[in-house]
């Protein structure tokens, strides 16, 4: 009978690194929240939802890695078609989750000059069928042809609302935190296909970690 | 003149009545705050609902007053103004 056995110390770094994220994330979004609920600004609500979604895809992340984690140090000798279950629920929500995150970053750009993008239902129904697109082309290469068709959706939203922005100037310093957060997401993204080699797994942490903690000093310092 | 857009108004008409000691009259408010009647009543029962001012009673005149909650708002407006326009919002 094949059995999951992960390796404790990646496990324990995933977990640990998925920990944070959520964290911050959460923070960002009750922030954002906080002066949504004061302003009842459509943007606001918009931006503080990317945040949601994305924290929420990384707290399924934690949940998983610590299951790993427990199943490693307690010897749970689960079956490899429980682990295999539980990673494709994960993998799949954690798809939903982060492609309602990166709807959300473009909806809270193009809302103002394209009412449908700040639709929720359009926005969740987009993420819905990326997220069943495994499901139904039986290939995981339709779900990364999606997300990086995302990417370059977000892409030309934040080139977009640059180009219609009045405030030109200051918008310069957000343009640095898109690009920032799209590194981000590339980075993982690259990660979850395995498109980088693991051994770069630290490293590309790391580096996550520097570029979420600037998106949260830059958003923090103002809210 | 630049067209004011919806926060900035409730920004206008929360720093009138703080600007007058948090107690004024609807006509001085509606004078000052440069808006039509109909937008007036329209920005006024927003902010009601809101919690962000409410109504005092005085000899029988109505007067509006800003709460916790408007003053929160006052407070960091500047803020949040500056963070909507850094993030393209």
């Amino acid at each position: 009978m094949l059995q999951f056995k992960p390796h404790l110390g990646i496990v324990i770094t995933e977990a640990i690194y998925s920990s944070i994220i959520f964290a911050l994330c959460f923070l960002l979004y009750y922030r954002i929240r906080k002066a949504y609920k004061l302003t009842d600004y459509k943007g606001l609500y918009l931006f503080s939802n990317t945040f949601l979604y994305l924290g929420l895809a990384y707290f399924l992340r934690f949940i998983v890695s610590s299951f790993a984690v427990s199943n490693a140090v307690f010897d749970l000798n689960l079956q490899f078609n429980v682990i295999k279950g539980l990673m494709l629920f994960s993998l799949t929500f954690m798809a939903y989750s982060s492609s309602a995150a990166i709807m959300y970053l473009i909806s809270s750009l193009l809302w103002r000059w394209v009412d449908k993008v700040g639709n929720e239902l359009f926005v969740h129904s987009i993420a819905i069928l990326i997220a069943i697109s495994p499901f139904i082309g039986k290939s995981l290469l339709l779900l990364l042809i999606s997300q990086f068709l995302l990417l370059l959706a977000l892409i030309l939203s934040i080139t977009l609302n640059y180009k219609y922005q009045s405030s030109k100037k200051i918008f310069s310093q957000a343009y640095i935190v898109y690009v920032l957060l799209f590194i981000f997401w590339i980075l993982n993204l690259s990660l979850t296909f395995k498109l980088i080699p693991s051994v770069l797994r630290i490293a590309i942490y790391m580096l996550s970690l520097v570029v979420m903690g600037f998106i949260a000093y830059k958003i923090l310092r103002k809210l | 003149m630049k067209k004011r857009d919806r926060l900035e108004i409730i920004h206008d008409i929360l720093k009138i009545i703080k600007d007058h000691g948090n107690l004024i009259l609807p006509t001085p408010l509606l004078r000052f705050s440069n808006l039509s009647t109909q937008n007036f009543n329209k920005y006024i029962s927003e902010l009601l609902k809101k919690g962000l001012i409410e109504e005092k009673y005085d000899k029988n005149r109505k007067y509006y007053s800003l709460t916790e909650k408007g003053f929160e708002f006052l407070r960091k407006y500047k803020n949040i103004r500056e963070f909507m326009e850094e993030f393209g919002l």
